[in-house]
């Protein structure tokens, strides 16, 4: 099963906040959904799962569009961040009322899973969406998007506002249920140094636009951190993939990605280090600011 | 389909709810309020009150449904046409129990005339109040503030008009709704229901064609 999309593009008014993007979502990997505030991950997530309409492009699953197609949404699960501050009407919904409409909707839906994680968290169900904190409401969109068992698991924010400890349990509630069951998920995040070892795969969104969609492990095996004076920095990576130059003095830090069958030219008095997921995240990304 | 029933079932149970209190706490106001020992209780009063308690928590509750019920349920992966089925087929369904319990009553006093045009009468009456729960849901859905000011004045005057003439005809041992049963009235309230329905239709259709889901 392939979830597709191809020249996605969405606009408000106008201004595209998603701009002709393309990928394709493999079943059986963990994909991290990572951008700056605003760079468009929850519009994509939304329109991959057909909950906005799209300004252009198309979102296929198995060929078949999702828009409109119940066939395809009942493979499909976005838990998406929870907003009680919204007019919505949804503070006042208790969690047991939220993870029942959740239980309708997912035919795959595993209630002894529910009850398991529900306990697991602590979650009280009784008590009204409005009441629960940051990291509970985290929760309850975490028991719906595993026990929804859906093929494809959308999770928009799940570690937003969880504790460090409730934030481990998650990555391993989540990789126990990928081991189990070989579902795709998607977790859209900002915490990226515990994410790192679990996401097979990265798209980075910058601006709207997909900056890369590759495997973690490929990504931070090419990325390095080079710094030394600007000259030798300069003549070692020159035609180089280089990004988030800084200079100070006459020293030059910056971040190197290597292709297959490049490398950093040797003979240079240079300091080279291989990099976190947030460091080439920061790398990429941070580049925005100073254009 | 079978999602969309179980979903819009339990949204009418939150709406009966509400209803069903409304039954019990009118109920109460208006039994205590008649002697036993000086006047009959008119076959009229148990309809009234019934009508009543099923048409206020519907303009209530509608534009809940704009707000979060429709939003939620494309959330969990139902698509708009089926969102817009299940809806207008959930305000068709709340109309009926309350016109036939209502009908079953009247069936039980011969002395209330035309007791099939009456009880016809009583479901266009819910059928109204439906439609315009979907209007003022659009409304409010879309315009906030101004749609609230709205929903207030229409329920005030719609629900609270409504139940202060009952309320007064009660009192005074006049009250009677057999003119919703005659032949011209059924007709506006026929023609009125239908366009109103069609209109809250087109509305609930046209929002949610671009509706993005945002709980």
């Amino acid at each position: 099963m392939k979830l597709i999309c191809e020249h996605l593009t969405k606009a408000y008014s106008g201004r595209e906040v998603l701009r002709d993007v393309s990928l394709t979502l493999e079943q059986g990997k963990i994909y991290g959904l990572i951008g700056r505030n605003g760079a468009g991950k929850t519009t994509l997530l939304s329109a991959l799962t057909a909950q906005i309409p799209i300004t252009a492009g198309a979102v296929t699953l198995d060929g078949a569009p999702v828009w409109e197609n119940r066939g395809a949404l009942k493979e499909l699960c976005f838990s998406r961040e929870l907003n009680i501050s919204s007019e919505s009407g949804l503070s006042s919904m208790k969690v047991r009322d939220y993870l029942h409409y959740a239980a309708i909707y997912c035919p795959r839906w595993d209630e002894v899973l529910a009850q398991r994680l529900i306990g697991e968290f602590q979650l009280p169900v009784k008590k009204r969406l409005g009441k629960l904190s940051k990291g509970m409401l985290s929760m309850v969109t975490i028991v719906a998007a595993l026990a929804s068992k859906a093929p494809f698991t959308f999770l928009d924010e799940p570690v937003a506002g969880l504790d460090v400890i409730a934030r481990e349990q998650f990555y391993k509630l989540l990789l126990e249920e990928y081991q189990a069951t070989g579902r795709t998920f998607v977790v859209s995040t900002h915490i990226l140094s515990e994410a790192a070892n679990v996401l097979e795969e990265v798209i980075i969104l910058r601006g709207g636009e997909l900056l890369t969609m590759t495997d973690t492990e490929s990504l931070l095996n090419s990325a390095r951190y080079v710094t030394g004076r600007a000259e030798d920095v300069d003549a070692a990576t020159a035609g180089l993939e280089v990004h988030h130059g800084e200079v100070m003095g006459r020293s030059k830090e910056v971040t190197v990605f290597l292709r297959e069958g490049q490398a950093i030219r040797e003979g240079y008095d240079l300091t080279v280090q291989p990099m976190s997921l947030q460091q080439v995240f920061v790398a990429l990304c941070g580049e925005e600011e100073n254009r | 389909m079978r999602e969309t029933i179980r979903y819009w079932l339990l949204f009418l149970w939150q709406t009966a709810k509400i209803a069903l209190w409304a039954v019990l706490f009118i109920g109460i106001i208006f039994l205590a309020r008649v002697d036993f020992t000086r006047m009959s209780l008119s076959p009229y009063l148990l309809p009234t009150i019934i009508t009543a308690s099923a048409a206020l928590p519907q303009l209530i509750c509608g534009p809940g449904a704009y707000t979060l019920y429709m939003p939620l349920q494309l959330a969990l992966g139902e698509t708009r046409r089926n969102v817009f089925w299940g809806y207008l087929t959930s305000i068709l369904v709340y109309a009926l129990p309350p016109a036939g319990v209502c009908g079953a009553l009247l069936a039980l006093s011969p002395s209330v005339p035309n007791r099939l045009g009456l009880t016809l009468g009583l479901l266009l009456v819910q059928l109204l109040s439906g439609a315009f729960s979907s209007i003022l849901g659009v409304l409010y859905a879309k315009f906030k503030i101004i749609a609230c000011f709205i929903i207030g004045v229409v329920s005030a005057c719609a629900g609270g008009g409504f139940v202060t003439i009952n309320m007064l005809n009660i009192f005074s041992d006049k009250l009677s709704l057999s003119f919703l049963g005659q032949g011209d009235v059924l007709t506006v309230l026929a023609v009125t229901a239908a366009v109103l329905l069609l209109a809250g239709a087109v509305l609930t259709g046209l929002r949610l064609r671009r509706l993005e889901v945002k709980l």
